[in-house]
């Protein structure tokens, strides 16, 4: 039998609210997409929390919330249709380019983390996010589409396994020495957002 | 890495009016999965191939496809060289990638009482076996008797035999569940042995909820005569003429060679009551072989027919006479020839002997070389023999010493679980789709292992249908005439 280790979760993901919400008005999030919930590590089997707790939650108060006025805007929808056509005329094969993340991910940001390898893998991750990645057809979209997300995905766990700047659950920073165990850390939620980006301080600084 | 070759079924529902096949090379690792190779042909070869996955691993049913015409979850199955890779036998979306919608929402979902009750720990453990569906619809893709009647398949049964556990559940499965089809089963076993989490939908799932339709007093009238006849004679069919038992009257038939092994026979009721040549016939091949055998002639109906259909009031009496009958004569190891006998002697009964098929004696004990004939025949698989008991070679082996064989896809004839006399249209339909694979192979004769088998696909086929036992007798006949001929030159 093989015996490897696998990403089997992703622990960060959006910020919400005990009802589920997000920053972004009418919008509900829960399960993997949400971050937080099993605090530094998840265990296998345990997404239990996920679904039993906050998808009930998301869904009553998603159900409770006062209704929106349909708002399409024709710019928007504009700019996204522009986007998927990109695929279309774009060049080269996405699945190497997936290969090459998953790669580079696998040796610069797996269990053990460093700032150098973490560094070099971010500096991969840009490279690969701008490759002019083609759909062969317009059923091959979606497929361009999860390498563009899984870049932006790749990109957030470099960046925040950067700013956690200690060993926590999961995360393993071997280039950091630490006296504090998690109890005592002084760090607490990281957080990456298009303006900004960083972590909580919860017992000042050391 | 190494090169792997394989053919996959493509459809493009844009551009094509048909499928076709696609034959690939691709290196992958040794001991690759299915799914792997499909990924590599998408990325390096072909980025049009369609095909669903989820987890990769196991868990989230996504992935089935046929592999060489079984179904199996691409991303647990080991890729081999030569494979053909096809759509599970659902309409098809595009190439590997089904639509699964109208089989899971046929999926019964729970209907909540109105108040919490307590789930009891033995309620837990006997809806357990029953729980783990993926919801990959192998079974779906496999059953028989979804593709000649109105059925809604495996795992909806198994789902409403779930539900009727369940004491959350507030309304009737077992009624529903007879509408959605549920004696058109024929227990052919084929569901779960395809299942990727190996579920007994047959028998913790079918034969459960016909025996509970049965106290609701909504057995099948057909099913409820034969439970008379066998309550009533001990036997699941009519005496029409001389029986097996009748015609060899002596209870111990000494072999004509040495003794290799002295072995109980459980002849079975159509063995016995409407195919007594052929077990003469077997007779004559054990005799020749060296296996004594001992007939009980105060032996019984096995009680498949009432545990296939439900009706358990007097099954327990049964079992109990018929295991009395061959210990109080010491016997340790019984044969069966009824592939049905068998599959319940060994799955359905605790015996405290061995039991074996003819076809397993045959092969173990050794059997003198019979005359090779000039013939082609074909081999059905009894389901019973084949899922039942996991026999595959033995009936092979054995026919390939007489004749030469030409292989047909395994699948069921439509006599098994009470369809054929609960619901004869359909075991009909079955048995003409059996006859168009039989015309396709162009073999002379049919063989098969199974008094059910013999009796129904003998209906639907213009060729001879016989017993394996026979067909080696007849090597035999064939051996003796041309010894018989070299004496006289």
């Amino acid at each position: 039998m093989e015996v490897a280790p696998t990403a089997h979760h992703i622990m960060g993901g959006l910020r919400i609210t005990p009802e589920c919400r997000t920053t972004l008005s009418g919008l509900f999030a829960c399960g993997e997409v949400a971050g937080g919930v099993h605090g530094a590590n998840r265990l296998g089997g345990n997404a239990l929390a996920d679904t039993q707790v906050f998808g009930k939650r998301a869904g009553e108060f998603a159900g409770k919330s006062e209704k929106r006025m349909k708002n399409l805007n024709e710019d928007q929808v504009k700019q996204k249709q522009e986007f998927l056509e990109v695929f279309l005329k774009g060049i080269e094969n996405p699945a190497p380019i997936r290969k090459q993340l998953q790669l580079a991910m696998w040796y610069g940001a797996g269990i053990f983390r460093n700032a150098t390898d973490l560094d070099k893998t971010l500096r991969t991750i840009n490279i690969l996010s701008c490759a002019d990645i083609r759909a062969e057809s317009h059923r091959n979209l979606a497929e361009c589409c999860i390498v563009r997300n899984m870049c932006l995905t790749a990109s957030l766990i470099c960046r925040s396994s950067l700013i956690r700047q200690e060993s926590r659950g999961a995360h393993v920073r071997t280039d950091v020495k630490q006296i504090h165990d998690a109890q005592h850390s002084p760090f607490g939620h990281t957080y990456l957002s298009q303006s900004h980006e960083g972590i909580e301080r919860t017992r000042g600084v050391i | 890495m190494k090169p792997f070759t394989v053919r996959i079924r493509r459809f493009n529902p844009d551009t094509d009016k048909e499928s076709h096949f696609e034959t690939y090379t691709v290196n992958v690792n040794d001991g690759a999965r299915v799914l792997h190779l499909l990924h590599a042909i998408h990325d390096e070869i072909d980025p049009t191939l369609s095909f669903r996955y989820s987890c990769a691993s196991g868990q989230c049913g996504s992935c089935a496809v046929r592999v060489n015409g079984e179904p199996v979850l691409a991303c647990t199955e080991e890729a081999k060289d030569g494979i053909t890779i096809e759509p599970l036998n659902l309409p098809v979306k595009k190439d590997l990638v089904v639509d699964l919608l109208p089989g899971l929402a046929a999926i019964t979902p729970l209907k909540p009482v109105e108040r919490p009750v307590r789930v009891t720990k033995s309620a837990i453990d006997a809806i357990k076996p029953l729980k783990d569906c993926i919801e990959c619809l192998a079974c779906v893709s496999a059953c028989p008797a979804m593709d000649v009647a109105a059925f809604l398949g495996p795992t909806v049964m198994r789902q409403e035999m779930r539900l009727a556990l369940d004491p959350r559940n507030i309304d009737d499965r077992i009624t529903a569940a007879v509408q959605e089809g549920l004696f058109t089963c024929t227990s052919c076993q084929v569901c779960w042995k395809v299942c990727p989490k190996e579920i007994q939908i047959p028998g913790k799932a079918i034969e459960k909820l016909r025996a509970c339709a049965n106290k609701k007093g909504l057995t099948l009238p057909r099913h409820q005569e034969v439970a008379s006849l066998i309550r009533e004679t001990g036997r699941s069919v009519t005496r029409i003429e001389p029986t097996f038992m009748e015609i060899i009257k002596t209870e111990v038939i000494e072999p004509t060679v040495p003794v290799k092994a002295t072995i109980g026979f459980f002849i079975g009721c159509m063995y016995n009551m409407r195919l007594p040549q052929t077990a003469l016939d077997a007779i004559d091949v054990l005799r020749r072989n060296g296996i004594r055998v001992i007939i009980p002639h105060d032996q019984l109906c096995c009680g498949s027919p009432l545990i296939r259909t439900g009706q358990l009031g007097f099954l327990e009496d049964l079992k109990t006479k018929n295991i009395e009958v061959f210990q109080s004569r010491d016997i340790d190891t019984v044969l069966t020839m009824c592939a049905g006998c068998g599959s319940t002697l060994k799955n359905d009964y605790k015996t405290p002997f061995t039991v074996m098929d003819i076809n397993e004696v045959l092969i173990k004990f050794g059997i003198e070389p019979p005359a090779h004939l000039p013939v082609k025949a074909t081999y059905h698989d009894p389901c019973h023999l084949l899922r039942g008991q996991g026999i595959h070679d033995q009936p092979r082996e054995l026919i390939r010493q007489v004749v030469d064989l030409i292989e047909m896809p395994s699948i069921c004839c439509g006599s098994g679980g009470g369809v054929k006399s609960g619901i004869p249209e359909e075991a009909a339909a079955l048995g003409r789709r059996r006859g168009l694979e039989i015309k396709k192979t162009a073999a002379d004769i049919v063989i098969s292992s199974c008094p059910f088998c013999e009796f129904h696909i003998a209906a639907h086929t213009d060729k001879p249908v016989k017993n394996i036992t026979t067909l080696l007798l007849e090597g035999y006949k064939e051996k003796d005439r041309k010894n018989a001929k070299l004496k006289v030159h």
